[in-house]
């Protein structure tokens, strides 16, 4: 977006884009994309000796990326467990896959419908989910993202995406069976698992509007240095927000 | 003003030149400061880097793992390629193959590495080896190929063994072809090493770049490249020097 290559992107941590947007990237939110953490877990092998989230203190667990979602609930996880596990950048679902089945981290990260496969085998065990932190339920984790010139020079183009963004989240909801075939087909996975992903998000959590727990967010900001220094809620409502379409 | 002294103030005096260009051209609006870091903003970038002590210890370690890569492919890559030399018809098979090798992006099968040598120093240096030793091991075998035979002939005719042929002539005449092998092998295995790094976010200055572009902290991202280059300058200078002391007068 900063070189004009893309105009919008859905689903970034939004710690990384506060970070972004404070060093001056000509970026705005224009929307939430997953408040709450229900998507996320974190599993370990069959035979691990870890249990739940209380046993990893000092053992090693995966996060995507510095500065997203997954690093954002991960260090939540550790805050509420009172743990300190050894937080690793295992990278995309696939990688984080094969680090924990072949030892290299203890428990690693995923979201539905991946890795239910494994679940379900009874070769991984899931230890924690975002749910187990009750703070998260009101704390936007995920953003939709446009490019401050594709909100300004292509306003109308922006706010119609906006809307068909809501209105396809409405039809989902609307129409569970429908969405779930479509789900199902689209991802060739069996309609078991694509029931079990539907019911994984919540329809509250991806709601557009509101973002919610900014202040909470701009806290975990300055704390993990995606900020280098406080910015005070109501300054960082004017910058970081372009809600250039919202249902009435 | 001596030679050396005279050489050296012209790189100087280059590198000099580029950045008050890119300065210039930064500031005149016609490059993002968001997508390369204005060459001014770098001091800053650096004492943020040293406060947070992402610079001697991520320094010390991918100049660690570019040695080890790089020794091991000298160990291995240069008797490979005099064994590949001494035997022309083993020559002649293999060399299109090692060379094919080579284009290969080896890096990319660093999940399988990361299965066999776990998650640590020796699956990054394995890599860097990996890269470094098929450079080693061509320009070794057309190091020895070069060797003017009229100067074997003069050793032959002076009833020299074998042994005493390759260490009192063809090795000294093989040289300098040899560390261009090796300076190649550096380089490679430093650009993979660093990919690594990056890749899997362990190690050195890798590490460091990924964590600064996820943060975008675009100067201190910049930075962090610089002390790659830096590693690159003094890995490239010891081997120049060790290369005057092996080369015949």
């Amino acid at each position: 977006m900063i070189t004009d290559s893309a105009d919008l992107a859905v689903a970034n941590g939004i710690l990384g884009v506060i970070g972004a947007i404070s060093k001056g990237a000509p970026l705005k939110i224009v929307s939430a994309q997953m408040t709450g953490a229900a998507d996320m877990f974190w599993y370990v092998k069959a035979d691990s000796p870890v249990k739940s989230m209380k046993d990893m203190e000092g053992r090693t667990m995966g996060y995507s990326r510095p500065g997203s979602s997954t690093n954002l609930v991960a260090l939540a996880l550790s805050d509420h467990f009172r743990v300190k596990p050894k937080l690793v950048s295992t990278g995309g679902i696939p990688d984080t896959r094969t680090q924990v089945m072949s030892g290299q981290i203890e428990a690693g990260w995923s979201v539905p419908h991946f890795n239910f496969d494994l679940v379900s085998e009874g070769k991984i065990r899931i230890i924690a989910r975002g749910t187990d932190v009750p703070s998260l339920n009101d704390q936007t984790v995920r953003v939709n993202v446009a490019g401050a010139k594709f909100l300004t020079g292509r306003r109308d183009v922006a706010r119609r995406f906006m809307k068909a963004y809501h209105d396809s989240i409405e039809w989902v909801y609307a129409n569970p069976e429908k969405a779930v075939a479509f789900y199902a087909a689209f991802n060739k996975v069996t309609p078991a698992i694509a029931k079990q992903t539907y019911e994984s998000f919540p329809k509250a959590a991806v709601a557009p509007w509101p973002v919610k727990g900014l202040k909470a967010n701009l806290a975990e900001a300055l704390e993990h240095k995606q900020l280098e220094k406080a910015m005070p809620e109501a300054d960082a409502q004017k910058v970081l927000f372009d809600f250039v379409y919202q249902a009435q | 003003m001596s030679r050396r002294l005279a050489t050296t103030l012209a790189g100087l005096a280059g590198v000099a030149a580029v950045a008050v260009a890119l300065e210039a051209t930064i500031r005149a609006g016609w490059i993002s400061p968001l997508i390369i870091a204005p060459p001014s903003s770098l001091a800053r970038a650096f004492a943020k880097l040293w406060g947070e002590g992402f610079v001697l210890q991520p320094f010390a370690l991918t100049i660690g793992q570019a040695f080890a890569a790089t020794a091991a492919a000298a160990l291995v890559g240069i008797p490979w390629g005099f064994w590949l030399w001494r035997r022309p018809e083993l020559g002649r098979a293999y060399e299109p193959w090692i060379g094919a090798a080579f284009a290969a992006p080896t890096i990319l099968l660093f999940p399988l590495f990361l299965v066999i040598f776990g998650r640590g120093y020796a699956t990054t240096i394995f890599v860097g080896f990996l890269a470094a030793v098929i450079p080693v091991v061509l320009k070794t075998r057309e190091a020895f190929l070069g060797v003017p035979r009229v100067l074997l002939a003069v050793g032959r005719s002076f009833h020299l063994s074998e042994a005493a042929l390759v260490r009192r002539i063809a090795f000294p005449a093989a040289v300098p072809a040899i560390f261009t092998g090796l300076r190649l092998g550096l380089i490679y295995a430093l650009v993979n090493i660093i990919g690594m790094e990056f890749l899997i976010d362990f190690g050195g200055l890798g590490r460091i770049v990924s964590e600064m572009y996820f943060r975008y902290e675009i100067p201190a991202m910049y930075a962090a490249i610089l002390l790659i280059v830096a590693v690159s300058w003094l890995f490239l200078a010891a081997l120049a020097r060790l290369e005057t002391w092996l080369r015949p007068r």
